[in-house]
């Protein structure tokens, strides 16, 4: 633990010079602003800058990703409370009772809340991302093959099943972007695969032009395809939070920190997951829970507080196994292997201080986003006041660059394109994009680990389900699996129904 | 979030979606079939690259078999989006943005040019209903091509001078 501290120490002070102060201070604001603006995510934010960053210094460039991302899911929550509108998807939770609180005239104390819950869930994010990280890498040193292939296919199955409100098209968003992993030369024998003589394709689609086209060029299409509002704006008091409020709700901050971790940990589940279970279990454990929805603070908080400690969360399974916890974390990740780190069970051995400098950067990001949410409320909705049909092709032409900018190649703006737009048709019909993200971002490790496996194996599939992690996962698949088909799932609802109910008779 | 009365044309998308993911899974499952065994190079059967691609065409096959029988038994569409989209604004989104990258990324004009083009054509084309209501179209087309001019500048300028990123 001391040595911990130590390197913790050394990594803030890297940051300490005004050069990296000023790139953290700017990469927050420009986060928040782009999660003010609605139809823009973390995720596009963070790709985007990977591009801008490129011939950055690998600490500089990780530390503006860090800052963008905090922003980001924070910047959402402005325009939650202030207009009904989330300005990220992880910010709808925030919606319920934050602009129930904005419309009784308390949108100052709203956010002032929104801005302690942000800030205690990172602190308690970043507490656990120290500690987690380095246990969970060490661990990990004993996967093989076997617990790989499982974890990669439970990422994907699990962000299939929670994102969106239909598993059965998020499993096939996930196999179609594990399909998508598989195209180009294969990670052992280099042998193309579906390149149809394509010189292009034979290097595989890379994943942040087909990032920027899912989380970027599709959804500019989306928006410039609707008609907008011109939302309303209310009257903003003091947002200077109340220790009383934090000091009162100490149990729900802690609880909600918890479920946002965890949530983050898991792959694929990311902030909007964690705000909307934080919610839950606070409006469930509640003293009041009919608050819930008008306006609680209880709530916001929970919401609030679950969606940032996320963040640091979901970094976790990324620093230590390689496997990101969120679609963020997983642009966070690319960044990560272009600059040079290692992430994954070998980090902690070959570039240990990494870990500590990305916990460092977490803890700037959330003073930067604590001094912004106190001072930067109205000149941050004077971006709201830009039309959408001006800052969608903006936008646009920044993802035709961003697209670009890694490689050099127009191939893969065209991939951008085509992505951006059968995403774009396949969400009007209800079918996720981050399954298909997190698929194609594991795709290339699940075919690695099954085949590497079955020659460890000799071709035996025994291991695959005998290993004591490998059997633990392989369960919660095929539960996962059967829960979900319809006859099944009846059952078990009926169950818990009953249950519930023989309970609240005692 | 089952709804009984849902639209038939929803439980149709099911339907053919369904279809047309079996197609799509089986085409996959056969080219991984056909793919190369490498059995030159002393590859066992089970660690062929056709493996996982093959895995998955027939994964994706079955979940397309399991939602075309949803939508033939007229189970609900879950998961869709409220449609709030105009046909003519997507169409001309479509359009904008793909002849932006197909037709002028890398064909000729400098990027600044292409960039300011399509800024211009998209500001504009979409601010036209409304701007024509209000009367101020010549306004809307001045202030549409000093956007697309200052925007396209500022990001030439910080991508490729102050970033040192290429451009297409």
């Amino acid at each position: 633990m001391p040595d911990g501290l130590l390197a913790l120490g050394r990594a803030l002070g890297g940051f300490l010079d005004p050069a990296s102060l000023a790139y953290a201070v700017g990469a927050t604001l420009l986060g928040i602003m782009v999660g003010v603006l609605p139809g823009l995510s973390a995720t596009l934010a963070i790709s985007l800058l990977t591009t801008l960053t490129i011939k950055l210094p690998p600490n500089d460039a990780i530390l503006i990703l860090v800052c963008a991302y905090v922003g980001a899911i924070y910047g959402g929550s402005r325009t939650a409370i202030l207009l009904n509108i989330p300005g990220t998807a992880a910010n709808a939770a925030a919606c319920l009772d934050g602009y129930q609180l904005a419309l009784q005239g308390r949108a100052g104390r709203a956010m002032g809340i929104a801005t302690t819950g942000s800030v205690a869930g990172s602190v308690l994010g970043i507490l656990c991302l120290a500690s987690i990280t380095p246990w969970l890498a060490e661990q990990a040193l004993s996967f093989q093959s076997y617990e790989i292939f499982w974890l990669a296919l439970f990422g994907v199955l699990m962000s299939g099943t929670v994102v969106g409100g239909d598993p059965l098209k998020g499993w096939i968003m996930g196999a179609l972007g594990l399909f998508a992993a598989q195209i180009g030369q294969d990670g052992i024998h280099a042998h193309e695969r579906f390149a149809f003589g394509d010189p292009d394709l034979a290097g595989g689609l890379s994943l942040i032009p087909v990032l920027v086209g899912a989380f970027g060029c599709a959804e500019v299409l989306t928006v410039m395809a609707e008609r907008a509002a011109r939302p309303r704006l209310h009257p903003v008091d003091s947002i200077l939070p109340r220790i009383r409020d934090v000091l009162r709700y100490w149990k729900t901050i802690l609880r909600s920190g918890a479920i946002g971790v965890t949530m983050g940990i898991l792959p694929g589940v990311g902030e909007d997951m964690a705000a909307w279970s934080s919610y839950a279990a606070a409006k469930r454990l509640s003293r009041t829970p009919e608050q819930f929805g008008q306006g609680s603070v209880e709530g916001l908080i929970a919401a609030e507080t679950g969606d940032n400690a996320a963040i640091p969360g979901a970094m976790i399974p990324a620093l230590a196994l390689g496997i990101p916890g969120s679609a963020p974390a997983a642009v966070l990740l690319a960044a990560m292997i272009i600059h040079g780190a290692n992430p994954g069970p070998m980090l902690i051995i070959q570039q240990p201080q990494f870990i500590y400098d990305v916990v460092a950067m977490n803890l700037i990001a959330t003073l930067a986003m604590l001094i912004f949410g106190l001072t930067l409320v109205r000149p941050m909705l004077v971006v709201l006041a830009v039309p959408r049909s001006v800052i969608m092709p903006i936008v646009l032409v920044l993802c035709a660059v961003g697209a670009f900018a890694i490689a050099s190649r127009l191939f893969d703006v065209w991939v951008m394109l085509a992505v951006g737009v059968a995403g774009f048709g396949l969400r009007r019909f209800g079918y996720p994009m981050a399954p298909f993200v997190l698929g194609l971002v594991l795709g290339d490790l699940l075919d690695k680990s099954l085949r590497r496996g079955l020659v460890l194996s000799g071709g035996e599939i025994e291991p695959f389900f005998t290993r004591p992690i490998c059997a633990l996962l392989a369960t919660v698949v095929g539960l996962t699996l059967a829960l979900n088909i319809p006859p099944v799932r009846a059952g078990w609802h009926r169950l818990r129904s009953a249950a519930g109910a023989a309970l609240v008779r005692r | 979030m089952t709804s009984a009365g849902a639209p038939p044309l929803r439980q149709r998308a099911d339907l053919l979606f369904g279809l047309g993911w079996i197609v799509l899974g089986a085409a996959i499952a056969a080219g991984s079939w056909r793919m190369d065994r490498l059995e030159g190079q002393g590859v066992e059967p089970y660690a062929v690259p056709g493996l996982v691609p093959g895995l998955l065409g027939i994964l994706l096959a079955l979940l397309g078999l399991a939602m075309a029988l949803r939508g033939w038994r007229g189970g609900a569409a879950e998961g869709v989006e409220p449609a709030r989209a105009e046909p003519w604004r997507a169409a001309l989104a479509v359009v904008l943005v793909a002849g932006f990258v197909l037709g002028l990324l890398g064909r000729g004009p400098p990027f600044p040019l292409a960039a300011f083009i399509f800024m211009l054509l998209a500001i504009l084309l979409f601010e036209w209903p409304d701007r024509r209501r209000e009367g101020t179209l010549a306004r809307g087309a001045v202030q549409a091509a000093l956007i697309a001019a200052v925007a396209s500048g500022v990001i030439t300028l910080v991508f490729q001078e102050i970033f040192l990123v290429r451009l297409p």
